[in-house]
């Protein structure tokens, strides 16, 4: 069975040059949000939030198990350790479909240089979170007090200031991961 | 203004003319027509989506007051504080008393036309407080002391090997021309910067007055980061970026992010609620806001209005037939194109860009681009006859708070009978008086002659004797004395031996005669 | 029929073609002597109230009639547009009412009358430059494609044939280093196609094109679309 939405984002994730993994059901998901974030981190340290989801899917556990240093938000040299962090891993509230955008949320778990310092961002999503429309995301994030801060992800950073040519890489992330989970 | 210019000159007229002749910068003209067709981006399924952002523009611009208010008790509710600048010195003073108070020395600064119209950078620089620009072709412009020459892409103006050599400059070693390349030279550069800095200042696209919320749309991630690692985070935001309702952007950012660039959102956008709450361990500690006025109040109430609705997205630079043949700087101006032709002389309240409105061939594209309807060449053409000196152009209209918004005269051009906005707004005009009594004049009398017949025909009838006498050849003419502004680059179309009206006249003899040929 | 000042004085042909046109296809024309001009320079030279002068005669001039066509978009833009924003209130009525039977020529043989076919052959390559007040205020675009096509004219675009030509009235006169340049592109365009001629369905335009033309001698001759069918009309 298609879902349109489904398609829709996994279209305009790849268009915003993500690199879109699943949708996987746990356990399979947890090991290929481990196995990516190790991939990117090359030998450097995962930075990962305080987060249910990945909590859920033993993450920790996991990237323990492939001799990753993870680098936590309650840490207390986390502010100098996390511009060199090499990954950042985290999970997205919402996404949306038309546009293929992640929406994290700030919170004390989840720090938002997380998904920004980090020259790769590993970004796991359930598919029943993503909506069709910005109007949609915009209309769920009415409902309740927002956070500090509600950063919207397409893709990589980019830029088309030189002759509007585009490229990547420019002050954010070279690199965007998205492991979609089912559910 | 006037420094940082490519095309320098007094006058939109030279610096245009420098502009024709530049052929570095004619060559990364030609890079816009990439961008022709932003405005048609907003596809089958989205028709009502300028209808509905236009109702949500004009809504907030008809009670603007009323949800400046809101956002600013909305922000406050999130522990921002917000302060309110009349003038662009009110509000530089404002981000510099902040940078004073938490002892700023390093700023970085995400890409923010506010803050280059208020000339932010150079009130840091004369108070000893490095400023640096962030965004890629911000940082360019930074580093070759020019200004932005264009809203959304400030270098568009130069081409890669200009800037290759610009940057191998900087960097005291040859850099190639290659986008790449120069892409990561500028992340290397700049990222220490943003892990150092003590005051992050930025913009606003939009700020939500029902949750004091500021958004930022950003492609690069320099916004983000200048939101995220400085302790102290300073937003410069016009009084026309208040929004509503959160769901109001739902309509507005993917319009907005369509007719800028084409793409169906930005990269990033960043929705920050007050500053870091407890337990946080990034993000500001502290969020000032500063609304700033210039001028933009003095609009309400008045046609010139609807220009506040603009949401700065540049769809109206990008398909402007002169904007694309001279080029940002010709301006002379922090706001280009079409829609800095209006603003310019508004905000400046006639001080400035006063022959801008005239530097337009009225052609329509800009109005037909504008996501949010604005209708940029009526204003142009209205703006011409207000800095004319409309009748009452002349009264200044001190202590009137409010001109009353009557739709039918709103639309209606100062003509007989009609109080011109200009006194409200105390514009002032270029032209000396004589020159603007002597045009008035000419213009008076002509269409006094051509509102006869009689009148009519005579001139044309001077007007072909004389064409004859300055030796018009086979319908064209090379020159003729007072007719420099067409001769100059085009030969002159002379008037024709027999006007239609005199072919008519013989042809109505000829068919009572029971002939109908011509 | 308002033949427009321009048309008048500098191209009468072109009035005469417009006529031949419109008696081809079956309409009996008039031509009200008393006519001058739209006012159209006054609004673009900021002089509103020479406008509306302009505009007070030509409604007196023209209202009694069942349809005024005009061989120029931008003077039928001009009703069209500016008129109810010039006139006064009480002048709003009797300018709606003409304004809404106002049409530039194409316009008018092509959506009111829905005469295509005039018996012309035209057996050219040609090209359109689709003049800024006609296709933006009147939507005119489609309509002398149709006519042209219908007559034979082997129609091929060129790019951008919706960029401005560089006239814009009082803009050309004093910004002459821009028009100039707009003129230019707007020639190479054109004669990028290999067309004969370049067409379109104001005088405005093809005037200051041609006058371009004959100096940079870059692109094929500026032609109205009036003129080129007529001189297929048997």
């Amino acid at each position: 069975m298609v879902n349109p939405v489904l398609q829709r984002f996994l279209a305009a994730a790849r268009d915003n040059r993500c690199t879109v993994h699943g949708p996987l059901a746990p356990p399979a998901a947890g090991t290929t949000i481990a196995s990516v974030a190790s991939e990117r981190a090359d030998g450097g340290e995962v930075a990962v939030g305080d987060d249910p989801l990945l909590d859920e899917l033993a993450i920790p556990d996991l990237l323990s198990a492939r001799g990753a240093t993870m680098l936590r938000p309650t840490d207390p040299t986390w502010s100098t350790r996390i511009a060199r962090a090499t990954v950042g891993l985290t999970s997205a509230r919402l996404g949306v479909a038309d546009t293929g955008s992640l929406l994290l949320g700030s919170s004390a778990g989840s720090p938002r240089a997380t998904g920004l310092l980090p020259p790769a961002h590993v970004c796991i999503l359930r598919t029943g979170a993503i909506v069709a429309e910005v109007a949609d995301a915009l209309e769920i994030l009415a409902r309740d007090p927002l956070p500090s801060a509600v950063t919207w992800i397409g893709g990589p950073s980019r830029t088309g200031d030189i002759e509007f040519r585009i490229t990547f890489g420019v002050h954010g992330p070279k690199t965007v991961d998205v492991v979609l989970i089912d559910g | 203004m006037s420094h940082g210019l490519v095309t320098p000159g007094r006058t939109f007229a030279e610096r245009a003319e420098r502009a024709t002749q530049n052929t570095e910068l004619q060559r990364a003209l030609g890079n816009l027509s990439v961008r022709l067709h932003t405005a048609r981006m907003v596809d089958e399924r989205h028709r009502d989506w300028k209808d509905r952002a236009s109702a949500i523009r004009r809504e907030t611009v008809a009670d603007l007051d009323s949800w400046l208010d809101r956002a600013e008790k909305a922000l406050q509710r999130t522990g921002a504080t917000v302060s309110r600048a009349a003038t662009p010195e009110e509000a530089c003073d404002a981000v510099l008393d902040v940078a004073r108070r938490v002892g700023a020395h390093r700023v970085v600064k995400s890409k923010s036309m506010a803050t280059e119209e208020i000339e932010l950078g150079d009130a840091f620089a004369a108070a000893g407080i490095t400023s640096l620009e962030t965004d890629f072709g911000e940082s360019i412009a930074q580093v070759a002391g020019e200004r932005p020459s264009h809203i959304i892409t400030p270098v568009i103006h130069k081409t890669v090997d200009q800037i290759a050599a610009l940057l191998s400059g900087y960097a005291q070693r040859s850099l190639p021309a290659d986008h790449e390349f120069l892409t990561e030279f500028a992340r290397g550069e700049l990222r220490p910067h943003f892990l150092d800095a003590d005051l992050g200042v930025t913009g606003a696209n939009f700020v939500v007055a029902e949750t004091g919320t500021i958004v930022l749309v950003t492609n690069e991630g320099n916004a983000r980061l200048c939101t995220t690692v400085p302790r102290v985070l300073v937003c410069v935001a016009p009084v026309e970026k208040v929004v509503p309702r959160l769901t109001d952007l739902g309509v507005l950012l993917p319009l907005l992010t369509r007719s800028a660039t084409g793409q169906p959102l930005s990269n990033y956008v960043t929705m920050l609620t007050g500053p870091r709450r407890a337990g946080e361990v990034d993000g500001p500690e502290e969020l000032h806001v500063v609304f700033l006025d210039h001028n933009r109040r003095a609009l309400l109430g008045t046609p010139y209005e609807d220009m506040l609705a603009c949401i700065r997205c540049g769809a109206c630079l990008n398909v402007c037939p002169v904007y694309r043949t001279v080029g940002g700087h010709a301006y002379d101006s922090v706001y280009p194109g079409p829609m800095g032709k209006v603003l310019t002389p508004l905000l400046s309240a006639g001080t400035a860009g006063l022959d801008l409105p005239g530097a337009s061939t009225l052609c329509g594209a800009c109005t037909e681009a504008c996501p949010v309807e604005i209708p940029l060449a009526d204003l142009l053409v209205r703006l011409r006859a207000d800095l004319r000196g409309g009748r009452d152009a002349a009264r200044v209209a001190a202590g009137r708070k409010h001109v009353p918004r009557s739709g039918e005269a709103g639309r209606r051009l100062p003509g007989e009978g009609y109080a011109s906005p200009a006194s409200r707004l105390a514009l002032t005009d270029g032209d000396h008086a004589p020159n603007r009594r002597t045009r008035a004049f000419i213009f008076r009398t002509w269409s006094r002659m051509w509102s006869s017949p009689a009148g009519y025909r005579a001139s044309i009838s001077v007007g072909r004797a004389a064409a004859r006498l300055f030796g018009a050849k086979a319908g064209w003419m090379r020159r003729a004395p007072g007719t420099a502004g067409w001769t100059s680059t085009r030969d002159l179309p002379v008037p024709a031996r027999h006007s239609f009206r005199q072919r008519w006249r013989a042809r109505t003899r000829v068919s009572q005669r029971g002939d109908e040929s011509w | 029929m308002f033949v427009t000042c321009v048309v008048d004085a500098v191209t009468p042909e072109t009035g005469v073609a417009a006529v031949r046109l419109l008696e081809a296809a079956g309409c009996a024309v008039e031509f009200p002597e008393a006519q001058t001009c739209c006012g159209q320079p006054a609004v673009s030279a900021g002089e509103p109230e020479a406008a509306t002068r302009l505009a007070r005669h030509f409604v007196e001039v023209f209202e009694g009639y069942d349809a005024v066509v005009v061989p120029s978009g931008s003077c039928a833009a001009m009703v069209h547009h500016w008129y109810e924003r010039l006139l006064p209130p009480e002048w709003a009525e009797r300018v709606h009412a003409l304004s809404t039977r106002t049409y530039e020529l194409s316009q008018y043989l092509v959506d009111v009358i829905g005469q295509m076919d005039l018996g012309a052959r035209v057996d050219t390559r040609v090209t359109v430059h689709d003049s800024c007040h006609g296709l933006r205020n009147l939507g005119i675009r489609d309509q002398p494609r149709a006519l042209l096509a219908q007559a034979g004219a082997a129609i091929v675009e060129m790019e951008e044939p919706e960029t401005c030509c560089g006239f814009g009235g009082s803009f050309s006169l004093i910004h002459g280093e821009v028009a100039g340049p707009l003129a230019d592109a707007k020639l190479r365009h054109a004669a990028a196609t290999g067309a004969e001629c370049v067409v379109a369905c104001d005088q405005a335009c093809l005037l200051h094109l041609e006058g371009r033309r004959r100096r940079t001698g870059i692109g094929p001759p500026p032609v109205h679309v009036a003129d080129l069918l007529a001189s297929g009309l048997p």
